[in-house]
């Protein structure tokens, strides 16, 4: 069913090509909706009614199988499935992915094709990306991500569109590589138990049975004391046997005396927190925080606004999906190591991100520095790693999914009708426009963190984190809650600016351009805004998909 | 292999077996003999697609004859032919199927007939010549042959470059490319005699030659060696000797540029390899190493950097081309057989990738009479379908998903890690960061034409009208390419290595 939902956009590439233009926005609209009923309808309620412990609905194909000769097979794997990291992902993949289809509709008719047949592609591999339960196929995914979000930024963007394009392209590629790096290290140290026992003979019972505890320990025992060698054994970038931990946190499959071992050092430095570093700053240029974050705010000013939606709602949260699932999945000891590195980063990200947007008179860049800042907060949850901490971090991805999305689409309700976005233009636009005051004064407060709306449960559970984490410093916790102030400070000046007071436009000609929501506006703002407000009051709908799950995950105090 | 020594009828005997051995060389003889009489009849000579289609018959015979020769490896204890000049073993089949691929899609290109290049029978019959000298080479262990069948290749690579005289930048490239071509075939002549001198033998594979390169402790033995590899480097377009390429690909059709770069450059490869397995477990080898490793990292950097800047795509093409050297020389370096292994395969995502993007160019120099870049704003809109078919090949180029080039690059890290991991010298380390650095600096310049074609908007070219676009030629290699980067590859890859492991002199 999961390779159905992910490869299900790419029964439209052959129809782009032939569906006359006007067609276009309806057929991908319908292929994501599609998508999304068998995320709510099939996914969802069986992930509410079983405890979504570890993967689920898996499917797993051997994909290619690489002899390294005396090293034994790296073997690499078709597969996807379904458990508590990723499943709120999936959700807002689910969410987002139709709204920012429906938006599409000032693309124009005549260049549709392309359009339709880039963002089919970006679906298949967000989908991939967050499902993919094989380092390998994530990476893959994560790639291809690329090629499509160039084109869709560099063609259908604004002004300068193609530096933006290029600079985005650029970046990601160059944190790429370093998760590349510690990829393949990664598929060198880590083994698959059930192939390695079909190797060497052991039984394993029922090939469909997931492979015990016991099964894992008694192989990892084996190949330390040399009983299977070398050449026996089968390397794999599967995340799911990773999740049986030892008594240090580490997963069972780990090799004995392979790179990644606990005592392999380089240059009297350990190479697991070196490959954690690393990792670390792959993602954190996707995520992104200061100070890898400059290509951000050109991206988003540049993007069209769909474009805008995707990359904010979703793109950002594959950095943060992946710094939870392959860096603190596969190293759980480093990032205890840089634990004060990281809650440094977020805390800068969130003060920095804050006043870079209290500096910013376009309010797409406004935007676009506040999710550098929510995105701060991100990062510091998973430094507190423990339960709470990690638990808002996920609930903080959601939620700012949902706001941002709706925060881009709200800038492109004024810009598709003035084609500006500069917020001193605009006076008491309360007036003219009452709904769409209504909607952004939503989007505001739930961005600013006001208790009630969404984003607050979250940034709540990251501080209450780092709270009950003595490692952490006790500057770090004081200023994190200055956070808060200052995005109350640059929401609260916008909409100053842009509702109060007489209405008054910079043109004299844009006042009869500014007219209220339209039908379709309302259709893309209302199911954001109802889960705005929704997740705010019952933030347990989306703790209950999965706390248990991630509670197994993270170390047992 | 003394059996024959001095002994006429063995002799005879054993040339008789030889020929057994020799069917596509000795088929595409006659096929050339073929193409060069019916050239000169007059009737046939007005119709245009005689040579295309009798050039075409014989590439497809000639890979029918060699893919019948993988049968006959499996039963074969004997590989030497010709009294140890001729060798065929696994790599040197998997060669000969390169060298025909290369082949056909320089005939691939020839389909769509160009206003300003008209293709002669003579054309059809140089490529033949080219591919039996492709052919010949993937098998000659003797320096001699391997001198001769370089020499052959270079000739018609000289009458290729020199063949379209209309443009003056050919003539250019063509004395360019001959005098440097013709300088440095001489240094490796003078470095074949003296290797002859030092080891008193001119088979590579006969144990005397090594012993008697390795007994030699002068610096004799270390300059023949370097002399005779100019002449490699020159073809591999390896740094230092890499500086013809772009001056000759700009001045060429994108035809000939296509056979220079994807032909006799990645057919030396295999020369390249069989002294590498010379070296293995001498005193000479962590020079060999060090040695083959400085010049894949040069080669890298130089490639790229040098591409950044290039302006016009064939240029660019051949800058890649310098980089892709060095991601080779960076697997031969290793000597393992599993880099040897992902050497092959990456060759092969090259030869697909890099004739796709030739193809493709020589279809928009068609459309638009030029390949300079910055011209082409905007005629991805009436060219939708070759522009995205170069876009496919440079994406696969610089190993980008869902192309195959994705997983050639990841199978080339591979054993450059395991290397890394096996003897921590920071050599390998060097390899292995520059592999990755490159792959990110290329990137760069491998989208540019993609920005070109399709980000910007409006046509700069006028004059350009919209013809009909021949589809096959031009999609197969990108529909290749992404069909290879989906399905798995293990059984390819699992047979790959046991065809390379028949008959190479043991590791």
């Amino acid at each position: 069913m999961l390779s159905l939902l992910i490869f299900l956009p790419l029964i439209g590439l052959p129809l782009w090509l032939w569906m006359p233009p006007k067609w276009h926005r309806w057929g991908y609209l319908t292929l994501t909706l599609l998508q999304s009923m068998i995320v709510i309808g099939g996914i969802l309620p069986e992930a509410l009614n079983t405890e979504p412990n570890w993967l689920k609905w898996t499917e797993n194909i051997t994909w290619i199988k690489v002899s390294l000769g005396s090293s034994g097979w790296f073997q690499i794997n078709y597969s996807v499935g379904l458990d508590s990291v990723n499943v709120l992902m999936v959700l807002l993949c689910a969410i987002i992915l139709p709204i920012a289809g429906y938006a599409s509709y000032s693309i124009s008719k005549n260049d549709s094709k392309g359009y339709y047949l880039l963002m089919s592609i970006l679906n298949v591999s967000l989908y991939g990306c967050f499902l993919a339960a094989d380092f390998f196929l994530f990476f893959l995914f994560f790639e291809a991500i690329l090629l499509p979000m160039y084109f869709l930024i560099g063609k259908w963007g604004g002004a300068n569109k193609e530096s933006a394009a290029l600079q985005f392209f650029l970046y990601t590629l160059a944190g790429s590589l370093f998760i590349l790096l510690v990829m393949i290290a990664v598929g060198f140290s880590y083994y698959d138990p059930i192939e390695t026992a079909r190797n060497v003979g052991i039984p394993i019972g029922s090939m469909d049975s997931f492979p015990g505890k016991a099964l894992s320990l008694h192989i990892q025992e084996l190949i330390a004391n040399g009983r299977i060698e070398p050449q026996h054994i089968v390397r794999t970038f599967r995340f799911d046997f990773g999740h049986e931990r030892d008594a240090h946190g580490l997963p069972l499959n780990l090799i004995p005396d392979s790179v990644l071992s606990l005592t392999k050092t380089w240059n009297g430095y350990s190479i697991r927190s070196i490959a954690f570093l690393l990792l670390l700053i792959g993602f954190l240029i996707k995520l992104p925080s200061v100070p890898f974050h400059t290509w951000l705010p050109i991206a988003h000013v540049e993007a069209p606004t769909p474009i805008s939606v995707i990359l904010a709602a979703l793109l950002l949260k594959v950095g943060g999906y992946g710094l939870l699932r392959t860096a603190w999945g596969y190293f759980p000891d480093a990032a205890i190591t840089w634990q004060g590195v990281i809650s440094g980063l977020g805390l800068i990200s969130i003060l920095y991100g804050a006043w870079c947007a209290l500096a910013q008179k376009d309010l797409k860049r406004m935007v676009a520095y506040s999710s550098i800042s929510h995105m701060g907060y991100v990062l510091l949850g998973f430094s507190a790693y423990q339960y709470g901490g990690v638990t808002g971090s996920m609930l903080q991805l959601f939620n700012h999914g949902i706001v941002s999305a709706s925060l881009f689409l709200l800038v492109g309700v004024i810009y598709d009708r003035t084609q500006n976005r500069d917020m001193n233009s605009y006076q008491g636009l309360w007036k003219p426009m009452p709904a769409f005051t209504g909607f952004t004064l939503l989007a505001f407060f739930a961005a600013m963190g006001i208790p009630g709306l969404n984003i607050f449960i979250g940034e709540l559970l990251v501080l209450s984190g780092v709270f009950h984490t003595p490692e952490l410093s006790l500057t770090v916790k004081l200023l994190a809650t200055t956070g808060m102030i200052f995005s109350a400070a640059y929401y609260l000046r916008a909409t100053n600016q842009l509702f109060f007071g007489s209405f008054n436009t910079l043109e004299e000609s844009w006042k009869e351009k500014l007219k209220d929501l339209t039908l379709r506006e309302w259709i893309i703002l209302l199911p954001l805004a109802i889960l705005t407000l929704l997740l705010g009051l019952f933030p347990q709908l989306l703790t209950h998909l999965f706390d248990v799950g991630l509670s197994n995950w993270l170390p047992q105090p | 292999m003394e059996f024959y020594v001095g002994n006429l009828e063995g002799q005879i005997a054993h040339l008789r077996q030889s020929l057994g051995h020799f069917g596509p060389e000795l088929f595409l003889c006659g096929w050339i003999l073929v193409q060069l009489l019916t050239s000169v009849i007059p009737i046939i000579r007005k119709n245009p697609y005689v040579p295309t289609i009798l050039s075409g018959i014989g590439i497809l015979i000639t890979a029918i004859l060699v893919g019948d020769q993988f049968n006959t490896l499996k039963y074969t204890l004997q590989f030497d032919w010709f009294m140890g000049m001729v060798r065929v073993d696994g790599l040197t089949l998997i060669f000969k199927l390169f060298a025909i691929f290369s082949a056909f899609g320089i005939w691939l290109m020839t389909l769509s007939k160009n206003k300003q290049f008209e293709w002669g029978s003579e054309f059809y019959f140089f490529l033949s010549i080219g591919l039996l000298g492709m052919l010949l080479l993937s098998g000659a262990v003797n320096l001699l042959m391997i001198f001769l069948c370089l020499e052959i290749i270079s000739l018609i690579s000289y009458l290729l470059t020199a063949y379209f005289k209309k443009p003056k930048v050919g003539a250019e490239a063509a004395v360019k490319y001959f005098i440097y071509g013709s300088v440095s075939s001489a240094i490796q002549l003078y470095g074949i005699s003296l290797l002859y001198g030092i080891s008193g033998t001119l088979e590579i594979n006969d144990p005397g030659f090594i012993q008697g390169l390795i007994s030699d402790h002068g610096y004799l033995a270390i300059l023949a060696l370097l002399f005779w590899g100019v002449g490699l480097a020159f073809k591999l377009v390896a740094v230092p000797f890499h500086f013809w390429s772009p001056d000759v690909y700009a001045g060429v059709p994108a035809s000939i540029a296509s056979f220079l770069a994807n032909g006799p450059k990645l057919i030396a490869l295999v020369i390249v390899i069989r002294f590498s397995h010379l070296f293995y477990g001498t005193p000479l080898q962590s020079g060999f190493q060090l040695l083959i490793a400085c010049v894949a990292i040069l080669s890298m950097f130089w490639g790229n950097l040098g591409a950044l800047r290039q302006h016009k795509l064939k240029r660019l093409l051949a800058y890649s081309g310098i980089a892709h050297t060095g991601y080779w020389l960076s697997l031969i370096a290793c000597q393992q057989p599993e880099a040897e292994t992902a050497l092959i395969w990456y060759g092969f995502i090259y030869l697909l990738a890099s004739s796709g993007a030739f193809i493709a160019l020589s279809r928009l120099e068609y459309f638009t009479n030029t390949d300079e870049i910055r011209l082409w704003t905007g005629i991805g809109k009436t060219y939708p379908w070759t522009s995205a078919s170069l876009v496919i090949c440079l994406a696969a180029l610089g190993g980008l998903p869902p192309t195959a080039g994705f997983f050639a690059k990841i199978n080339l890290l591979i054993p450059l890690f395991q290397q890394w991991q096996n003897q921590s010298e920071a050599i390998w380390l060097a390899l292995l960061l520059s592999v990755l650095f490159n792959t990110l600096l290329a990137l760069y310049y491998y989208l540019s034409p993609a920005r070109g074609l399709f980000l910007k908007s409006e046509p700069t070219i006028l004059n350009s009208t919209l013809t009909f676009e021949y589809l096959p030629p031009v999609w197969l290699m990108p529909l290749a390419l992404i069909v290879l980067g989906i399905v798995p590859l293990t059984e390819a890859l699992k047979w790959m290595s046991t065809i390379l492991q028949i008959g190479v002199v043991a590791h």
